[in-house]
């Protein structure tokens, strides 16, 4: 997995690519708008991280450019804090995703593995999901584990489902916030805390092997 | 202010101005009539009395030149040509006896008289008219009196002429009057309509409308001023938002390096367990800082009306019906009770700034009233407008600090330890009003309750 990495603040680039690299990805880094837009058109990546305000060509231009050069790799957008139409900014010139800085490594980890579009560690067909002994039928609405029926409220099923759909994927708070309850703000409250553990008291708790695990200083992960 | 623009235009400055302005034209108009009418008569009068004299003068050099025969003669012809008894002659003779002549008086006079038929003088015939005015002058002869009077009753008919002719044009004036006084009222009624549009537009934080500058008068002096003002402002605010937007940049590179910094070190477990706590506190506190700061820039922002182009039409039950969904598990795992009663009607705005002023009331009450609280969250429809309440059974705020709360980094006494930012309520205040609403606390006696209205979309 090639990522390329425009961002002009070298200390921030230095640490977001050794996480990176440490993640197993290998990093391009380019400290300006114009020499990211060369680069891309130059050679193939697999994902793109391009800050929003930078020398030479600003990340909403670079985004837009390289969407018209049909370029149509993933990217996410990095966007400064406060913007409230830079989301709506970014997403509209092109960019897949976007993240508001500063923001935690493991978010834009979880996020960039979203978007890297690695099938998921699920089993089953669109209709049937399945992840080790846990079973969702999304038509029926009924969701079993092992031969127990599991009752669920409607956001329980949609949080369970989204888990259930990117298994083995770490989910942030805010990528839940944002897929689950379609909400792109924070809220002080433990929200998603409180969901989960309302979720996993009813696919967990009776049986004897968790599925849902909390990944420290990150998120969520559904996995066998 | 619901006011009919008929209503408004009766109402107005101006309107009143020209009327008055009217009336000042029209009495101007009346009192030239009837110094005209006054100046006109007396100029008649004086020209019937000159021609009486005259006649009178002319008709006794005839019979000083001509003797009393060709006198004679000539008052015949002149009464023979007069009709309608508008000339009249008489001759009296020096004993005192009427010669000859179509009018009779009962003692001759020299110079100039009014006469009243009737009255001082006779007319010739049964029916002859009564009450006819005349000037008459009479000259005196060696062989007599020669009288001669001309009606005045001509000079009534000049002056109904002159009547009609100043009402006419009174009638003529008053209309103009009105016309013009209207129109110049609804041309400045629009211009002030204007004006007090772009400065409402101003106070939700649309600085780009812009008045009418036409015309040097006073309304276009003041529409230039507001202008002016305007320019000014929305120069103030761009650079406003250039600066924070600025500190943004300068701040976020810093705050993401730390934050960059720490967060590897919270992820590894060879650390000693105090350390490890330190840590955790740093990270904490850098989290604070950009939560504090974001806020910050957020209120600049939606201060400067950026955010307007992007509202949509949506459902604020439905979103409220969402938030208690969402808020609801949390209030009981905290030991509150949270409930909703929302039916659906739509507003013009964005979902994710009111949600998050909406999380914010509720995430207040969360932490400010003692457990176990019961918090409601309504929505009814007003006429045009979005009522939504929240209302809580904690210990409210003194209605002396209810207007103070919104603003920025202001804090209740007894909270000022506690771990919120003082934004919460500005922000609410920021992203109702950039949604053309309001929002105001009551007490619920015990309890707070926030009020927001919204227009309906």
């Amino acid at each position: 997995m090639k990522i390329l990495l425009a961002e002009d603040d070298i200390q921030t680039a230095d640490f977001l690519r050794q996480g990176l690299v440490a993640e197993g990805y290998s990093v391009d880094h380019v400290p300006d708008g114009r020499d990211a837009l060369v680069r891309a058109t130059m050679q193939p990546y697999d994902m793109m991280v391009i800050d929003r305000m930078m020398p030479g060509l600003d990340g909403l231009s670079l985004v837009k450019a390289l969407r018209s050069a049909q370029v149509k790799v993933p990217i996410l957008f990095l966007t400064a804090m406060g913007g409230i139409n830079d989301r709506v900014e970014g997403l509209q010139a092109g960019a897949d995703d976007y993240l508001v800085k500063p923001f935690a490594f493991s978010e834009l980890s979880a996020r960039l593995g979203a978007l890297a579009r690695r099938p998921a560690l699920l089993e089953g067909s669109r209709d049937q999901v399945r992840v080790a002994d846990l079973s969702m039928d999304t038509v029926r609405r009924a969701v079993t584990r092992g031969e127990t029926g599991i009752d669920l409220q409607p956001r329980e099923f949609r949080l369970l489902e989204h888990l259930m759909r990117s298994a083995g994927r770490v989910q942030t708070r805010t990528m839940l916030l944002e897929a689950v309850w379609d909400f792109h703000f924070d809220p002080n409250s433990s929200v998603v805390e409180t969901h989960i553990s309302r979720l996993r008291a009813k696919i967990d708790r009776p049986f004897d092997k968790p599925l849902l695990h909390t990944v420290r200083g990150a998120g969520y992960m559904l996995k066998a | 202010m619901t006011d009919s623009p008929l209503t408004r235009l009766m109402r107005s400055s101006s309107l009143r101005l020209a009327g008055r302005l009217a009336l000042i034209f029209v009495g101007a108009t009346l009192l030239a009539g009837v110094v005209s009418f006054l100046l006109l008569t007396s100029a008649l009068q004086d020209r019937l009395r000159a021609d009486a004299r005259q006649m009178a003068e002319s008709l006794g050099a005839t019979y000083q030149v001509a003797g009393l025969i060709d006198l004679h003669a000539q008052i015949a012809t002149n009464i023979a040509t007069t009709r309608d008894f508008a000339n009249l002659y008489l001759f009296i003779d020096s004993s005192g006896r009427i010669v000859f002549g179509n009018f009779s008086v009962r003692q001759p006079f020299i110079g100039a008289r009014d006469l009243v038929s009737g009255r001082d003088m006779i007319l010739p015939g049964k029916d002859a008219p009564k009450g006819l005015g005349f000037s008459a002058y009479g000259v005196r002869l060696p062989a007599g009196w020669i009288m001669v009077a001309r009606q005045t009753s001509a000079l009534d008919e000049v002056q109904g002429i002159v009547l009609q002719s100043v009402a006419f044009g009174l009638g003529l004036a008053i209309a103009l009057a009105i016309a013009v006084a209207g129109a110049l009222a609804w041309r400045a009624e629009r211009r002030i309509a204007r004006l007090s549009e772009v400065l409402d537009r101003a106070a939700v934080g649309d600085l780009a409308q812009r008045a009418i500058e036409d015309g040097g008068d006073d309304i276009g002096r003041i529409s230039r001023a507001v202008n002016a003002t305007l320019d000014q402002l929305e120069q103030t605010v761009e650079s406003l938002r250039q600066v924070s937007s600025d500190v943004a940049h300068d701040l976020r590179t810093p705050v993401t390096r730390l934050r960059t910094r720490l967060e590897p070190l919270m992820l590894r477990n060879d650390l000693p367990p105090d350390a490890a706590a330190e840590v955790a506190a740093a990270m904490d506190q850098s989290d604070r800082i950009v939560l504090i700061f974001d806020a910050i820039l957020r209120i600049a922002q939606l201060e400067g009306g950026d955010a307007r182009p992007r509202f949509a039409i949506l459902d604020l039950g439905g979103l409220l019906r969402d938030l208690h969904e969402m808020l609801e598990p949390v209030a009981e795992d905290l030991g509150h009770r949270l409930s909703c009663r929302a039916l659906s009607m739509t507003v013009s705005g964005d979902r994710d700034l009111l949600g998050q002023a909406i999380t914010n009331i509720v995430e207040n009450a969360f932490r400010h009233c003692p457990v176990p609280a019961d918090i409601r969250l309504s929505l009814e429809a007003l006429p045009g407008q979005a009522l939504l309440t929240v209302t809580d059974n904690g210990p409210g705020i003194p209605a002396t600090e209810q207007e103070a709360v919104f603003r920025r980094f202001y804090r209740l006494e007894r909270s000022r330890n506690s771990e919120g930012s003082g934004l919460g309520l500005s922000l609410v205040a920021a992203i109702v009003r950039l949604h053309g609403g309001s929002v105001e606390l009551a007490d619920a006696k015990p309890g707070l309750i926030v009020r927001i209205r919204l227009p309906l979309a």
